[in-house]
């Protein structure tokens, strides 16, 4: 640590030199250093961490420079040369190289960013095509079915970074696909009629049993449908059928309500209910529901329907099977206190209370489709009104280009578009149909797909006005900029930083921003491997759909806290707080809570959580389904907390060898141990292990323990979490840990504004960014790390408004 | 005018001579214009097919692992079932991607490629896949110059960009693309083509008008935009070629099976629907080379079939588990069951003057060996098929033995050496990958890192 404060003192003191004749002071100020301390373990024989040393460029600065950025950081930190090592170097000496190498990287920067493409294309992600795609002509486009578009690849957990973001002929094929199917929505070659309609879940007709006896009790709109096993589906949901009137209307959105009864049994979950569309293989809406029998409550949602839809309602809470249920009787169901029904005395007990989760569908609704008028507006805006007349047809698509390419059109750029109108129109399509096809162009248009930085005729590094409200807005919304940060652009506003402020906190408060609150902390802190291993059923019986859901919302909703109660970065280390649903309270063993929503909870220590870390979803996230991994935690921590990524394991270590289970049983601790024997693999390990090791009193999943279950002979081993970090501070288990990590913010700190630079910027972060990332990390130290102040800091820095 | 000629398809010439030499044109043989008229077909070629089949996580290599070389060798416990194609199978042992070795996260990924890979996965280029040059070759005959499909996972195949071609996994899509009738008859269609056409024209030379303003090294993404349209434009011209030739005509018994719902809980049943798409796009000549997944190294499926709850991947980090090892072996005998079986369909469908197998080379395995420590040195690899393309079978080609006299599975820590380090440099993957190119009539002395064919196949 001292030695790393010196460094940096005297970084601070050097004066950069100007530029020396940089090829023959190498070879003196460099290269002798590099001699006696670096090259011994990476050169052509030995490569101690995969790193070779002798093989850099000389022209620092202009040739490797991640990799000369990468010694100066390592030497920089006290990492290398490393501590065993018995000659080092003064702290004099390691300044004057970092000192030297710095100052040759610098000057190399101008040149490196004159040779980065004039233009940087960054494809829209799934996700933001679909909300594009949404707000240009308000149609919502079902991208991740079955037949959609395809799921982007992502890097490090980033989705949206341009150079990652390939595009094949399929990508295109199923482009124009969506955009055909997007259009015959917002312009149906029929009429489509609003409908409302409503039906009851169950009805007995004349001449069914038992409708005179229900008739003279005046219960006949009193029958309802019960689920309470399991297996039990409800399949009559759509009450779009019978005569011509009551037809499905056509593509769009619909709102669904469900009148419902829900009971929940003491000490057993609520009846849950799960709406799926089974052709489409979709969950529609899900929740938990309770409602006493006299006071069913509505629950509405709204989903896109292309067709007349064939919806299942199940109760995934409910009780096994039992063999007497309503539907293999034929007496109506009114109310669970019916004596004469055969499943009576199976779902409620002598008092009438639940036995199991009791779910009753009393009614259904839907109505759509829902266009608002903005929408119609829109797509009113895009197609001529008389159909033939051209001049009508060219303002229409230019009105959908300009919107759709977030900037003015080109000298000569709407011909491209009219061409086609005039072709299809010769070639004997109809008129609508060929400004439809005008329209396909558009919507598969490299100038839709992408978004586009940067002049082709010149170089230019900052961001023109209609470029940065394409970045602002797809950094808070995910999607294309609205009509007001549009005009803002056109009135060549936004760069002004007072502006840009105003902007950014408008976006923020609508709530469109939730898809920042959802998709940057998923990203960051790559939630989407949460279940990718499946928990081994037998192991976990306590994993099902239900928790992942509800870990993964965990953080999410936990960041959107942070972010909006204006907390500071230490709440992501630790917290006296969390967010929980009850299924998630229920799991971490807290009081439950009773709305089936996320909802803040005050935590104890006793309960073992706080922050992101000791959360279910960060913990199971590197699991393998049956077992924790510590090593992946650890490497885990280093990425999404420390931001650094170590380096990948030598090619040529022996297996690991397997434990014999007839061995006495060894934690994975034990085992790891002899990573740490072997000094190839211990060079690395020591730095990542002790950051997962800290974490070892959780599971797999993320319960929390305090002994090991594993095979072998004796008793299960007992947890030890204790550690010693790199710089030698130790620790007893993660609590300690946490507080380690709350000493040392800055380190955070840097990460997490690189991780929001690299989310916000949509490429990489370079060794070129380092002072501007550095300003914002000054500004969020001086706002006390402030999450609402660095997000802003960082929109507000010259980072945000350049290529 | 008649609105039925492709008037686009001028417009679209005048635009790539456009073009001209500014772009280094990807896939130049396919991508070539025809210069007959757009109704006629490209003279057909004698069939010579190919399947690629993936197995994720490796094996259980104690019991996998076939002791003795040349042809009296004995088939391991998981192998059984291809007793009965002992005359048309080669197992090889010992073969290896040595530019992967260690990095074992994308070993899915390059199993058809044999690039080198960064090992913390993520973002890199790839390079062609075999199945891709196969198909630039065999492809001009066909409808499809190559399915992509996955019963679960992505894809095997990626273009010459090194871009990954995406795979299906629902059959019926799959089905209905292949032999499905378009809507609205021939000439709706032909229509619907041709103004896709104009579309396709349009966003082109929107692009291209930039991208001729920009120096070589800016024009990455674009160029593959670019080259992605461009392939669209020539898969739709493609198409109206076709649309003159009618679709195989299928019983309903036959295209029943595909247009079903589906029971993933079935494993076997489920596999074997895939298998008989392959067959049946294979025996009507609908295309020449498949690639298939079978399963992805992170979700290779349970077989509730079999009694086996976990997924492969858990199964492979068996930790030694004489339990998990057997489950493994489990599941590694009902894979090659499931090859025998899609085996068993070839031979029994005449082709030719012989069967479907004759003319169909078969690879089948994984890119990792071990799947424990992530050893993928000694890869299984099973290579069937294609007789008549001058394949020869019937012995076990084993690369380890010269060098290590005997295996000794027994000591189990020995043999996860041997699938962790490669004990024979030369014994490349891309030898074998090589070998199908040129049985598959692609005319190359190389592939990726290969150093010859394997003359041991080759009749």
């Amino acid at each position: 640590m001292i030695n790393r404060f010196i460094i940096l003192i005297l970084m601070c003191l050097l004066p950069i030199s100007g530029i020396a004749s940089a090829q023959s002071s190498f070879e003196k100020e460099i290269q002798p250093y590099l001699k006696s301390h670096c090259l011994r373990c990476h050169n052509a024989e030995k490569q101690e961490g995969d790193f070779r040393i002798d093989r850099l460029s000389p022209e620092v600065g202009m040739k490797d420079a991640s990799h000369w950025a990468e010694v100066i950081e390592r030497i920089s930190s006290g990492e290398m040369p490393p501590k065993e090592v018995k000659k080092r170097p003064t702290a004099d000496e390691s300044a004057k190289v970092i000192q030297w190498l710095a100052a040759r990287i610098k000057e190399g920067e101008a040149a490196r960013l004159a040779k980065r493409a004039r233009v940087s294309y960054h494809r829209l992600t799934r996700e933001e095509y679909v909300n594009s795609v949404r707000d240009l002509i308000g149609v919502e486009y079902d991208a991740a079915d079955p037949g959609g578009l395809l799921e982007d690849p992502e890097w490090n957990g980033f989705e949206r970074l341009g150079s990652v973001l390939t595009l094949s002929p399929t990508h295109i094929e199923k482009y124009m696909t969506a955009a055909e199917s997007v259009l015959a929505e917002a312009y149906p070659d029929k009429k489509v009629e609003y409908r409302d309609l409503s039906t009851r879940a169950a009805t007995v007709r004349p001449k069914q049993p038992h409708y005179e006896r229900l008739e003279k009790a005046g219960l006949l709109d009193k029958v309802r449908f019960p689920l309470t096993t399991a297996g039990e589906l409800f399949r009559a949901s759509s009450p779009f059928h019978g005569s011509l009137d009551r037809a499905f209307p056509g593509a769009g959105i619909y709102e669904i309500s469900y009148t419902v009864v829900g009971l929940k049994p003491e000490d057993q979950r609520p009846p849950r209910m799960q709406v799926y569309e089974h052709k489409l293989d979709r969950i529609l809406f899900e929740r938990d529901i309770i409602a006493p029998e006299d006071k069913p409550t509505t629950v509405t949602f709204r989903t896109h329907l292309v067709r007349p839809p064939e919806i299942h309602v199940i109760n995934i809470a409910a009780g096994p099977r039992h063999p007497r249920n309503n539907s293999d009787s034929r007496i109506p169901f009114v109310t669970t206190a019916d004596p004469l029904a055969p499943w009576q005395m199976k779902i409620v007990d002598q008092q009438g209370l639940p036995r199991v989760p009791i779910l009753i569908l009393d009614s259904i609704s839907m109505r759509g489709p829902i266009v608002t008028e903005e929408e119609q507006r829109r797509r009113d805006d895009y197609m001529a009104k008389t159909p033939g007349n051209m001049d009508q047809a060219r303002a229409g698509l230019e009105a959908m280009a300009k919107r759709a390419f977030r900037r003015p059109l080109k000298e000569g750029e709407l011909q491209t578009y009219m061409k086609i109108v005039e072709g299809e129109i010769a070639a004997g399509a109809k008129f609508v149909d060929a400004t439809k096809s005008a329209m396909t162009a558009i919507l598969c248009s490299k100038s839709f797909l992408f978004m586009a930085e940067g002049d082709q005729s010149a170089e230019r590094h900052t961001l023109n006005d209609w470029e940065l409200a394409s970045r602002l807005s797809y950094l808070v919304w995910s999607t294309m900029p609205d009509d007001e940060l549009l005009k803002v652009a056109q009135e060549g506003k936004l760069h002004n930083k007072d502006e840009l402020q105003k902007q950014l906190a408008r976006l923020l408060a609508d709530p469109r921003s939730q898809r920042f609150t959802k998709a940057f902390p998923t990203q960051w802190l790559r939630l989407r491997k949460v279940g990718m291993f499946a928990p081994d059923k037998k192991i976990y019986p306590n994993y099902d759909r239900h928790l992942e859901k509800s870990i993964i919302e965990e953080p999410l909703a936990f960041f959107s806290q942070v972010l909006k109660q204006r907390l500071t970065l230490r709440e992501f280390i630790d917290s006296d707080w969390t967010m929980v649903n009850p299924r998630l309270a229920e799991f971490y063993g807290l009081p439950s809570v009773s709305t089936d929503e996320f909802q803040r909870v005050s935590l104890k220590p006793e309960d073992k959580r706080g922050g992101l870390l000791t959360q279910a979803s960060i913990l199971s996230l590197t699991s393998d389904g049956t077992r924790h991994r510590p090593v992946h935690r650890g490497v885990w921590l280093s990425e999404s907390i420390f931001g650094k990524s170590p380096p990948p394991p030598p090619a040529n270590v022996d297996p690991i060898q397997p434990n014999p289970l007839t061995a006495p049983k060894a934690t994975i601790r034990m085992k790891l141990a002899a990573h740490v024997h072997d000094p190839r693999c211990a060079s690395c390990h020591r730095n990542i292990d002790p950051l997962g090791m800290a974490f070892d009193n959780y599971n797999a999943i993320g319960e929390w323990r305090t002994h090991e279950k594993v095979e072998g002979t004796g008793d299960d081993p007992l947890v030890n979490a204790s550690g010693v970090l790199p710089d030698g501070r130790t620790f007893a288990n993660a609590k300690e840990f946490k507080q380690l990590l709350m000493a040392d913010l800055d380190a955070f700190n840097n990460t997490f504004i690189e991780k929001l630079a690299i989310y916000g910027l949509r490429r990489t972060i370079t060794f070129d960014d380092r002072d501007k990332l550095k300003e914002i990390a000054i500004k969020s130290r001086e706002k006390d790390y402030r999450v609402a102040d660095i997000l802003e800091a960082f929109v507000l820095s010259d980072l945000f408004q350049q290529r | 005018m008649n609105i039925l000629t492709n008037k686009w398809l001028l417009s679209r010439r005048h635009l790539l001579r456009g073009i001209g030499a500014s772009i280094a044109l990807p896939m130049l043989d396919c991508m070539r214009l025809p210069s007959h008229g757009a109704s006629e077909l490209p003279k057909s070629t004698p069939p010579k097919r190919s399947v690629f089949l993936y197995i994720p996580n490796g094996v259980n290599t104690l019991s996998w692992q076939i002791e003795k070389a040349g042809a009296d060798y004995e088939l391991t416990t998981p192998l059984k079932s291809l007793e009965r194609h002992r005359n048309e199978v080669t197992p090889i042992s010992g073969l290896h991607h040595p530019l992967v070795i260690g990095k074992a996260h994308n070993c899915d990924q390059v199993w058809l490629t044999g690039a080198n890979v960064p090992s913390n996965g993520g973002a890199f280029r790839n390079t062609v896949s075999a199945d891709q040059l196969i198909a630039e070759v065999q492809g001009e005959s066909t409808r499809f110059p190559s399915l992509e499909m996955a019963i679960d996972g992505f894809s095997l195949a990626w273009s010459r960009d090194g871009i990954q071609i995406p795979s299906e996994r629902n059959v019926k899509t799959i089905f209905e693309r292949m032999f499905g009738e378009q809507l609205g008859g021939k000439n709706a269609v032909r229509r619907r083509l041709n103004q896709r056409g104009s579309i396709l024209d349009a966003v082109l030379g929107d692009a291209q008008s930039v991208n001729s303003n920009l120096g070589t090294e800016d024009r990455n993404k674009l160029d593959e935009y670019l080259t992605a349209v461009r392939q669209v434009e020539l898969r739709t011209k493609k198409a109206e070629t076709w649309l003159d030739v009618p679709r195989p005509k299928l019983d309903n018994s036959v295209s029943g099976r595909f247009i079903r719902q589906m029971n993933h809980d079935q494993v076997r049943e489920y596999h074997r629907v895939f298998y008989d798409l392959m067959v049946l796009a294979l025996r009507t000549d609908t295309t020449r080379v498949i690639t298939c997944m079978i399963g992805s190294e992170a979700n290779g499926g349970a077989i509730p079939d079999i009694g086996i709850s976990q997924t492969r991947h858990g199964l492979s980090h068996h930790n030694g588990d004489p339990e998990q090892l057997r489950r493994l072996t489990q599941t590694d005998t009902f894979h090659v069951e499931q090859l025998s079986y899609f085996l068993d369909q070839l031979k029994a469908h005449q082709a030719e003057d012989g069967n479907l197998l004759d003319t169909t080379q078969v690879l089948w395995g994984s890119g990792m060996s071990y799947g424990h420590s992530h050893g993928n040195a000694n890869l299984p690899i099973l290579y069937a098929g294609g007789k008549k393309l001058g394949v020869k079978h019937g012995k076990h080609i084993d690369f380890n033995l010269p060098k290590i006299g005997k295996y000794n599975v027994a000591e189990a820590n020995e043999h996860y050496k041997i699938c962790g380090r490669p004990v024979d440099d030369k014994a490349r993957l891309s030898n074998l990958l090589l070998t199908i190119l040129q049985r598959c009539g692609v005319k190359t002395e190389k592939f990726q890192d290969s150093t010859g064919v394997l003359s041991e196949v080759v009749a």
